[in-house]
């Protein structure tokens, strides 16, 4: 490590005093550094960055953060010497790495929480893409998680950059679009592939895929071909011959029976409509680049559903889907094979959310416009006297009228409580109407 | 834990392949015994940084007889080690003879997989001849293990100056630049952590590409310890 505790650097007329060291990575030192009042992170380049690096960098420190959930460069520092690096918030101790989680050292609190981590992953990732850059080298080191919340932060922001723009890609391939992999020539420049959005979705729905499944979608029996597994294994795995582990058109690369048992157990368990939208991607979209991969929006519209959806089993506690996609509705719990007896179900136009304590309504269910996918205006919750009646916490501006079955109408101020009672119809405001339904 | 709770990872081979015989008595073997609780209190943050690969870690004594410290690989969590003595003569012979079950699959008695391992780093040290006269018979044998052939391996040669002594350690690399001429016991201390650190560290994180081309691993992490070892004294290679 080149800095030492107490050392101190001057920028823009800040002087910052190295507190202690945070950690090394491959590329940088981490350094936890104060200006007196504020602490900051400071990564510090082990080599001097060629000239383009540099420059992309203090680029993105110009345009910004996408999102908060980016921790983003924010000012540039380099040295007499030319060596370099940039200041960032320092990560709160509430989160942990994704790589944690993926070990089984850190599970989200419920499958309710892991979906708010993966709508909020694609939130960021759509706008990051809105502002023109991409992402570029996505793996599992780039993301921590809050397991009782759902709340992400993204690191390793410094390799981010415009579309399609060169910086010598270095990236794990388990994570990469094959082209990428592969350094395709494009077809009308005739140059190397670069990454870029399109390649962007494919690693974002290999992290969905890790997320959910616990497994990497293109790693199955096809492993036995390669007694130890090297870059050249991967080469063909990962980017020369990507078999997706449940394509429908190619069934040799299925997950191993008593090796890949995460996969078995939790692949089963997803809605169709996420199976096919892994689907989409993995198999035509490992050619059909721009067309055939799923999309951020698409991603959004269909978590959110499976959120949704979710039911918390009476018997064993775990949740489930209640399966309105599915050929049919399912009352019978997957883990524990108990039947759920009553549900309670939700429809706003097209939305339909099954009601229980602790589940939200986000902005989008209210408002069809709305990009709002995890911005809770509402939550499910029970009577302190009498927990089996249950009700609605909205944080709406407006009254609210409710109708129950015998058309009796009641004007609910705002910010009350709407009684959860079967047939109760819900004007949540002139142009959105709810029902619910109890079964 | 169950394992339905997380990824399923390759498994990783860390070896320690130890001359302790009479020679290494003192201060050679304390700064073996050093570095490898140097090593292993950096282990578990290696671990942790990677969904990638499963860590897992032996070590092999030989002077007289050889013999496995633990008789299988141990997690990172439970590798604990024992400071280990000197005695005997240097018997090449036998720890080759060790190696190559060890690197067989586990239906023949070893600890290799069927499928789904990455290539092991093996770390041999040494500061002297055989006084097995066949070793080199028992040498082929282990290179002719396909797991073998693919491992990383060092040696280090500890005060070791003649050719035909280096000569046993080239042999076992197969690579004179893996072969690694330490000084004193502080160097060795250092360089057997930098080598089992570096190694593991890029051996347990998923293969890199870069322009199209996939990145051989022994040499990325050759030229990492490489670099690694520009700032240790007395120690050439």
């Amino acid at each position: 490590m080149r800095l030492n505790k107490n050392d101190t650097f001057t920028v823009d007329g800040v002087t910052y005093k190295v507190i202690n060291t945070l950690g090394e990575g491959g590329q940088g030192e981490v350094y936890l550094v104060s200006d007196g009042g504020n602490t900051y992170a400071f990564k510090y380049y082990k080599e001097i960055p060629g000239s383009d690096f540099k420059f992309n960098l203090k680029n993105n420190i110009n345009k910004g953060s996408p999102a908060s959930t980016f921790i983003w460069p924010k000012k540039y520092v380099e040295f007499d010497d030319e060596s370099c690096g940039y200041l960032m918030d320092v990560r709160s101790s509430d989160y942990v790495s994704f790589i944690s989680y993926l070990t089984g050292k850190n599970p989200f609190k419920d499958l309710k929480t892991k979906l708010t981590w993966c709508i909020e992953l694609v939130e960021s990732f759509k706008l990051l893409h809105e502002k023109g850059f991409s992402y570029q080298d996505l793996n599992d080191g780039s993301f921590f998680l809050n397991p009782n919340n759902g709340k992400l932060l993204i690191c390793d922001n410094d390799n981010v950059s415009a579309d399609k723009t060169n910086l010598g890609i270095l990236g794990k391939m388990r994570y990469m679009a094959p082209e990428i992999v592969r350094g395709d020539k494009d077809r009308m420049t005739g140059e190397r592939q670069m990454p870029d959005t399109h390649s962007d979705r494919f690693s974002l729905a290999i992290i969905l895929f890790l997320t959910l499944c616990l497994g990497n979608p293109f790693e199955g029996e096809r492993l036995k071909n390669h007694v130890i597994v090297d870059e050249k294994a991967e080469y063909e795995m990962f980017g020369k011959n990507p078999i997706y582990i449940y394509s429908e058109h190619d069934k040799s690369n299925r997950p191993i029976n008593g090796y890949h048992t995460a996969v078995l157990k939790y692949y089963p368990m997803l809605p169709s409509y996420i199976k096919e939208a892994f689907h989409k991607t993995f198999t035509d979209g490992l050619k059909d680049r721009e067309n055939s991969r799923t999309t951020e929006i698409e991603w959004l519209r269909l978590l959110s559903q499976y959120r949704d959806e979710l039911i918390t089993c009476p018997h064993c506690g775990k949740e489930y889907i209640y399966g309105y996609n599915e050929k049919k509705v399912n009352s019978t719990c997957p883990h524990c094979h108990n039947k759920t007896k009553e549900m309670c179900l939700l429809t706003i136009g097209r939305k339909r959310i099954l009601l229980e304590p602790g589940k939200y309504l986000y902005t989008v269910h209210l408002n069809k416009y709305s990009s709002e996918y995890n911005h809770a205006i509402g939550k499910v919750i029970q009577n302190k006297n009498n927990p089996s009646l249950w009700g609605i916490k909205l944080r709406v501006d407006n009254d609210i009228t409710v109708q129950d079955r015998n058309g009796n109408t009641k004007v609910i101020a705002k910010d009350g409580v709407i009684p959860i009672i079967n047939k109760l119809s819900i004007q949540f405001d002139s142009q959105t109407k709810g029902e619910i339904d109890k079964q | 834990m169950n394992n339905t709770d997380g990824i399923k990872k390759q498994k990783l081979n860390l070896v320690f392949v130890i001359d302790n015989s009479g020679s290494m008595e003192g201060e050679k073997i304390g700064a073996v015994n050093n570095a490898i609780r140097d090593v292993m209190s950096i282990m578990p943050e290696i671990q942790d940084d990677t969904s990638d690969a499963e860590i897992a870690i032996s070590a092999l004594t030989f002077s007289e007889e050889a013999k496995w410290v633990y008789s299988e690989p141990k997690s990172v969590q439970d590798f604990i080690w024992k400071d280990i003595g000197t005695d005997g003569g240097t018997n090449y012979s036998e720890a080759y003879d060790c190696l190559t079950k060890f690197f067989s699959k586990k239906e023949n008695g070893g600890q290799m997989p069927d499928f789904g391992g990455v290539a092991p780093v093996v770390i041999l040290m040494s500061d002297g001849m055989p006084t097995s006269y066949d070793w080199e018979e028992h040498l082929d044998k282990l290179k002719k293990k396909g797991w073998f052939k693919a491992a990383l391996k060092y040696a280090l040669a500890i005060q070791i100056d003649t050719k035909e002594a280096m000569d046993v350690l080239t042999k076992f690399t197969g690579n004179s630049e893996t072969v690694l001429k330490v000084y004193t016991a502080e160097a060795l201390r250092k360089v057997i952590k930098v080598i089992a650190v570096t190694t593991t560290k890029i051996g347990s994180s998923g293969d890199l590409v870069k322009d199209g081309n996939a990145i051989p691993k022994n040499e990325m992490m050759q030229a990492e310890v490489n670099k690694d070892l520009s700032d240790v004294d007395d120690v050439e290679w």
